[in-house]
């Protein structure tokens, strides 16, 4: 039976506890509680990048991520031609970090110190708006929040499913992936601390790039089947 | 930006209700809409000397809402949207659509006040909703694309009932007014003082709402079980990235055209065939004329009619785009679009194409378009009766 849905995975990165990787070298990619180390944009690109310094943690560990994702498929460099990239993030904890700081400014004096540039972080896709400023992503940027408890409970596949359906409506490439940095005191119990992205492109866009597939209900990472972000990781990694 | 040809079958409105300032139904508002009235008016729900406005438009229910014990107001502007809903058919998708959720939550736990820890995480809205409906066997989702997100939802549905992976899908849009919203936009200072007035030459700034929509999209096969007869399709959806900035839009508008033109090509329609535009529309100086340059562009001279209803029941965020597509869908079967209220003096950039009064419209096709943070960019047409 053929596959309901295929892509190929042309690149992935993370940021996780050891710190940044890729299938094909730096920190595997491991999730814990711990807060992630701290990780300074040159530690995964040259070029820089004078957005970064104002992104709450929340957004730099995702934007990050989708650098070291989008380096590792030799994407992310551009010529400044914008191109049809989406990216598509799954989220525990959302920006409730960046809300509570935000917050924290709103309550004295009634609002009138409340900060704009807290605010403009107050909503989960913002970061994925960085990225795609950064690097000149069009495509569809959101973010989807599991309505169950638990930060991997069936997450990655439906993450990993919407990005095939607007790889299948045009993009040229959709970045999948997810992103979690809990606040000071999390409502609930802790949940893994990262970020990671793979890059995926149509089948017959990568060739010799390894295949994403649908099959069944079932995520294959060519024979072997994967169920969440870290097996897909551990998947791919050479 | 082609398609690459997925799509199969129809996708049919079967079901909509909405809740707003100025209504508890569809019909409620459509009605209010068609008198000009506008839901904006003088906000109790905090305190507002320091910012930049006062005045709000409401959901007059929810005033008192979840004052008293832990539980989120959410949760009756929930009960008002869905009581009454109907079954939805089993193994329909579900997708919520709100930016803030349970905001009121957080609120209170930072002033000190009952609420319950869990409605604090993103995952407390699609949960909700899914007890609410009854659908705790679905894998519930939440979308957030900020003020795209209804309109999100509904592409996103779409796409899998149009491919077949899919028989039905309910994507229920909502939001708050909050303190927490209302004092960041007054810290952009992007608030209207006195109320927004849409695509008018003095508008100043956005007003915010509350408000929540229900819609439930279907097969053809189900389409035929549970309408009488065809109505209004979701024909094409699109989305956009502008890439520009994070909270203000491309001034060119091409991540809006660029989602535009990828509606028109999964809906296989032209510009010349949409009959009315249902624009974002929300009274900020920077939105309206992004908007209406990328229309421009979009369709030439002259533009077809454009409305926004964020006159008359303000920013309602997540509960936006599904908001419009229920008003939008009695545009299509009434053949009128509704006066954009508050409007007094058009943006000459509108060439008339903006009325303050009720708009007969001629043809099959409406388009609607909603922008939003972090420059994402969503546009639907929605045609009437069945592809010919």
């Amino acid at each position: 039976m053929s596959p309901t849905l295929q892509a190929a995975i042309c690149g992935a990165g993370w940021v996780s506890a050891d710190g940044p990787g890729s299938p094909t070298g730096g920190a595997p990619f491991r999730v814990g509680p711990e807060l992630l180390p701290r990780i300074r944009w040159r530690d995964i690109l040259d070029t820089p990048n004078p957005r970064f310094g104002r992104l709450d943690d929340f957004s730099r560990a995702g934007v990050l991520a989708a650098a070291k994702a989008l380096q590792n498929a030799a994407m992310a460099e551009w010529d400044g031609n914008k191109r049809y990239v989406g990216i598509i993030a799954g989220t525990h904890w959302g920006c409730l970090a960046s809300d509570l700081d935000y917050y924290a400014t709103a309550i004295p004096e009634h609002g009138a110190l409340a900060s704009p540039n807290r605010f403009a972080y107050t909503l989960p896709n913002c970061f994925l708006g960085e990225a795609a400023i950064t690097f000149g992503l069009t495509g569809p940027g959101y973010v989807l929040n599991a309505g169950s408890a638990g930060p991997e409970t069936g997450a990655a596949g439906a993450i990993l499913e919407v990005a095939l359906d607007w790889l299948a409506l045009g993009c040229e490439a959709m970045l999948a992936g997810f992103c979690d940095v809990p606040p000071v005191t999390p409502p609930g119990p802790g949940a893994p601390v990262g970020a990671g992205f793979v890059v995926l492109r149509p089948p017959t866009d990568g060739p010799d790039a390894p295949t994403l597939a649908l099959e069944g209900t079932t995520w294959q990472v060519g024979a072997t089947t994967v169920r969440t972000w870290a097996e897909l990781f551990a998947a791919l990694r050479t | 930006m082609e398609g690459r040809g997925t799509t199969i079958g129809n996708v049919w409105l079967a079901r909509s209700n909405t809740i707003s300032a100025l209504g508890e139904s569809t019909e409620q508002l459509w009605q209010a809409l068609h008198q000009g009235r506008s839901g904006i008016t003088a906000t109790w729900r905090f305190p507002t000397a320091h910012y930049v406005s006062s005045v709000a438009a409401a959901v007059p229910a929810l005033e008192d809402a979840g004052q008293g014990g832990d539980q989120s107001s959410f949760e009756k502007l929930l009960d008002l949207l869905l009581d009454g809903f109907g079954p939805v058919p089993e193994h329909s998708l579900l997708l919520t659509a709100t930016t803030k959720g349970k905001i009121d939550a957080l609120e209170k736990r930072e002033r000190g006040r009952p609420h319950r820890e869990a409605d604090l995480l993103p995952s407390a809205t699609p949960a909700t909703v899914a007890r609410r409906l009854r659908m705790e066997s679905a894998q519930a989702w939440n979308i957030n694309a900020a003020c795209a997100s209804s309109t999100v939802g509904v592409a996103q549905a779409a796409a899998r009932i149009s491919a077949g992976r899919a028989e039905a899908a309910v994507i229920v849009g909502a939001d708050l007014l909050s303190e927490f919203v209302f004092s960041g936009f007054s810290a952009l200072q992007a608030l209207s003082p006195a109320g927004c007035r849409p695509f008018d030459r003095a508008r100043d700034g956005l007003t915010l709402g509350e408000g929540g929509v229900a819609l439930l999209l279907v097969s053809d096969a189900l389409h035929q079980k549970l309408v009488p007869r065809p109505r209004v399709r979701v024909a094409g959806w699109g989305v956009a990235s502008d890439a520009h900035h994070i909270t203000a839009p491309d001034r060119e508008g091409l991540g809006l055209q660029q989602a535009v033109t990828g509606a028109l090509t999964i809906a296989g329609r032209s510009v010349g065939e949409l009959c009315a535009v249902c624009a974002h529309g929300t009274g900020t100086l920077y939105n309206d004329a992004m908007e209406l340059t990328a229309f421009r562009a979009l369709f030439g001279e002259p533009l077809p009619p454009v409305f926004s209803i964020k006159g008359a029941i303000g920013h309602t965020l997540g509960a936006a785009g599904g908001i419009e597509v229920a008003v939008a869908e009695q545009a299509l079967l009434h053949g009128k679009i509704p006066p954009t209220a508050r409007l007094q003096e058009a943006d000459p950039a509108a060439g008339g194409s903006v009325s303050a009064g009720t708009v007969a419209i001629h043809g099959d096709h409406l388009l609607t378009t909603n922008s939003g943070f972090g420059g994402i960019n969503a546009a639907l047409v929605l045609s009437r009766g069945d592809d010919p």
